[in-house]
């Protein structure tokens, strides 16, 4: 397989607007069902607030296909994990599997589904809903087998890190904060003007 | 002896035919008169022949000026070093006088291109001369094409009288003639093999006379178990900087002059066979990792189809299959070898075990899939593929000794549309078998234990489970610099055995028994109940499994 595609999540520049969740929902008509999911990231071990999307991370070794008893997941050549709906019988193993919980089980179908990577849009040269929706660029589609950013990891501390499934997704650590109102102190107790 | 021979005709019979034109082609049938070293003072029609060395590039050029002026049939530059590019306006000189001047790459005096012209010339005097190029190095060319590589190698087992084999880089047989080796075909291609990893370097040169990267060919000397020793000459057979594969002679005495030289007349014509079937196994390759992919990635919307599709390949998909994924680190020797021959040796040994196996690389590993007897009982049936794993392990150790391997192997599945499956829990057994086995490098899906019911429970589940039992421990561990963790894992590795936990932990037994009822206090559970050493045992996995394998744990 030449390619693996995947996400590249800048943690730097998410804002947590949900512009990516709900740019999702509205591509894949999902209704209640959410394929990708802002968290908010508070244990980061530099004390860092900040935001994290996630979404099927189409790994490896999927343990969702492992598990599945009826063969509904398959892996594209590029990388893709997909759903086969028709095949679902709603039995949710794959879910307990998952180390994310990525696949959502809809009561109204009694299916499961996820994330595809709009692989639809991609066949026309389109980005994913989520990677066009993203106003900072936080989120990107990334092909792992080509060249990465050099500050791009594979584990995001205390978050992310399951060696056994090896997600396809790759984390800009954020830096360290910036303290605007300190500096707004600063210059006020020294007689300037407000920033 | 007379003779109008043109200089187009010397350059096309052999030693000369590796000649570089740098100017003048169009003067290529001037008649050559006689041959000279050097620019005589006059001489129509003297073919020049001036030794080139890059440091004398202006006494070179003077001299084809010279040259030119005689006027020379041709001008023969000759050396091994690299010629630049001839000035601009020297080229034009001598493209207006259709002198060629031509580089050829060999150290040989200007005697020997003597000898080849006089030779030209006395065929040409018989007449014989185009019948002579014709034929010249086309007898092997013909004889591949007519009976194919067999066919060449029978031959030129004749010819020298002692038994001959084409092998591959990895020391596996590719074809062999009529003559059988002593003691065995096999035998004499292992002892070749064995020699090569062990003696090392011993392909960089002949063992006798001349110790040089291009003496040809490389010369062992093997003693065989009866004590006899005999000799196998290694020809290598080489295109570019891609090696092929060898051509190797079993005699008692070694090679003569004769033979070396037909060797080597016949290395091209095998080497070129061996290309071609590279690059139809090459375009056939990526067809069928392409199949591989798709089979292994449940790709395929039918069964049928992949009935089908395996077919082209001779491959039965009817029958159910087994998978086996192998990963090797490091050690690999003073060769990097690459995956392809990695998978003929692995594909040798899989021969004797099963008739059909189908090996190929995924993702930097090597998967093995082999067929399965349905009504086999589940026992046999993986007795039979960790036979062939431990086979594998052996002969790879064999091979290379400083390597590690791993090997995890799937569940039977009945029908190939669950192939996928197999190899997913054939990567789960390799991954987690590498930390939950610690002395063993094979492991089964199904020998993971509690482990392979742990990998489809939720990742809270588990944290919560480990934590309740291992919780305390840990803590205090992490308080009090300790390492009662460590001694619970060993003990329980050691199914109890207070002599050799103590031994693996460099303790004394009583320091032992001491931290164990340390730890028995610390969880409040007695080590003495089944009940408690389940859960403890179970608890202490998905912490091992979390650490090496899972990392931090989720929210």
């Amino acid at each position: 397989m030449s390619r693996q595609l995947g996400f590249l999540m800048d943690l730097q520049k998410c804002i947590g607007c949900k512009g990516c969740a709900m740019a999702c929902k509205n591509e894949n008509g999902l209704g209640d069902t959410d394929w990708r999911r802002v968290m908010v990231l508070t244990e980061h071990p530099q004390n860092f607030f900040g935001f994290l999307s996630m979404a099927c991370n189409h790994c490896a070794n999927p343990a969702c296909m492992r598990e599945c008893p009826k063969g509904c997941f398959k892996k594209r050549r590029d990388g893709i994990v997909l759903h086969d709906p028709s095949r679902c019988t709603g039995c949710k193993s794959c879910i307990g599997a998952c180390p994310y919980r990525v696949p959502q089980f809809n009561p109204l179908t009694g299916k499961v589904s996820k994330c595809n990577l709009c692989f639809t849009r991609l066949e026309k040269g389109l980005k994913p809903a989520c990677v066009e929706a993203c106003i900072p660029e936080a989120l990107q589609l990334i092909d792992l087998e080509g060249p990465l950013p050099e500050n791009s990891q594979e584990a995001l501390p205390g978050y992310f890190s399951v060696r056994l499934t090896r997600p396809s997704v790759r984390f800009i650590l954020p830096g360290s904060n910036i303290r605007f109102w300190r500096q707004v102190m600063c210059n006020q107790e020294q007689g300037g003007r407000e920033l | 002896m007379s003779g109008a021979v043109t200089v187009v005709e010397l350059l096309v019979l052999e030693p000369l035919t590796d000649f570089r034109i740098l100017a003048g082609w169009k003067g290529r049938f001037n008649r050559v008169e006689k041959i000279y070293a050097g620019v005589p003072e006059a001489g129509r029609g003297t073919l020049v022949v001036l030794p080139w060395h890059p440091r004398e590039t202006e006494r070179t050029i003077v001299s084809i000026r010279e040259a030119l002026k005689l006027p020379a049939a041709a001008v023969f530059l000759t050396g091994k070093n690299v010629v630049p590019a001839l000035p601009r306006e020297l080229i034009a000189q001598c493209d207006n006088a259709q002198i060629p001047v031509v580089h050829l790459p060999w150290s040989n005096g200007w005697e020997q291109i003597e000898a080849v012209w006089r030779l030209v010339a006395y065929l040409k005097e018989q007449r014989m001369f185009y019948l002579f190029l014709q034929n010249a190095g086309s007898h092997f060319v013909r004889l591949v094409t007519r009976e194919g590589l067999v066919g060449l190698v029978c031959y030129l087992e004749k010819v020298v009288n002692s038994p001959l084999a084409v092998i591959t880089p990895a020391f596996e047989l590719i074809c062999s003639g009529e003559q059988k080796f002593v003691p065995s075909t096999e035998e004499f291609v292992r002892l070749v093999r064995q020699a090569y990893y062990t003696r090392g370097n011993c392909l960089k040169g002949s063992t006798r006379g001349k110790s040089s990267v291009h003496v040809e060919p490389a010369v062992i000397t093997l003693q065989e178990a009866c004590g006899k020793e005999t000799i196998a000459s290694l020809f290598k057979l080489q295109a570019g900087n891609k090696l092929y594969g060898y051509l190797v002679v079993q005699t008692v005495t070694g090679l003569n002059e004769l033979e070396i030289a037909l060797m080597k007349q016949a290395g091209p014509v095998i080497t070129s066979e061996l290309l071609k079937y590279d690059e139809i196994l090459e375009v056939e390759r990526k067809y069928q990792d392409n199949f591989i992919y798709d089979l292994l990635h449940n790709n395929f919307t039918s069964y049928e189809a992949i009935i089908k599709q395996g077919k082209i390949w001779g491959w039965d998909f009817t029958k159910p299959r087994q998978i086996m994924v192998m990963e090797i680190h490091g050690g690999l020797g003073r060769e990097e070898l690459s995956f392809e021959h990695l998978k003929l040796l692995i594909s040798g040994v899989a021969a004797t075990v099963f008739k059909e196996s189908i090996i190929s690389e995924l993702d930097e590993k090597i998967v093995v899939i082999v067929p399965a007897e349905k009504s086999q009982m589940q026992k046999e049936r993986k007795a039979e593929i960790k036979r062939l794993a431990q086979l594998i392990k052996q002969r790879l150790t064999e091979c290379f000794p400083e390597s590690s391997f791993y090997c995890g192997i799937g569940r039977f599945y009945p029908s190939v549309m669950d192939l996928c499956r197999c190899y997913q829990e054939a990567k789960t057994a390799m991954e987690l078998g590498r930390f939950l086995k610690h002395k063993e490098a094979i492991t089964h899906f199904e020998e993971l234990g509690v482990m392979r019911l742990l990998a489809g429970v939720s990742y809270e589940q588990l944290d919560d489970f480990c934590q309740e039992y291992l919780g305390d421990l840990i803590a205090y561990d992490e308080k009090n610099n300790s390492n009662l963790m460590e001694t619970l894992e060993t003990y329980l590795q050691e199914s109890g055995d207070i002599n050799k936990t103590s031994g693996r932990l460099y303790v004394h037994p009583n320091t032992l028994r001491h931290r164990i009822k340390k730890i028995e206090e610390i969880l409040g559970l007695s080590l003495e109940t089944y009940e408690n050493l389940v859960n403890l045992f179970t608890a202490l996995k998905i912490y091992i499994m979390r650490q090496h394998v899972f990392g931090n744990k989720l929210d």
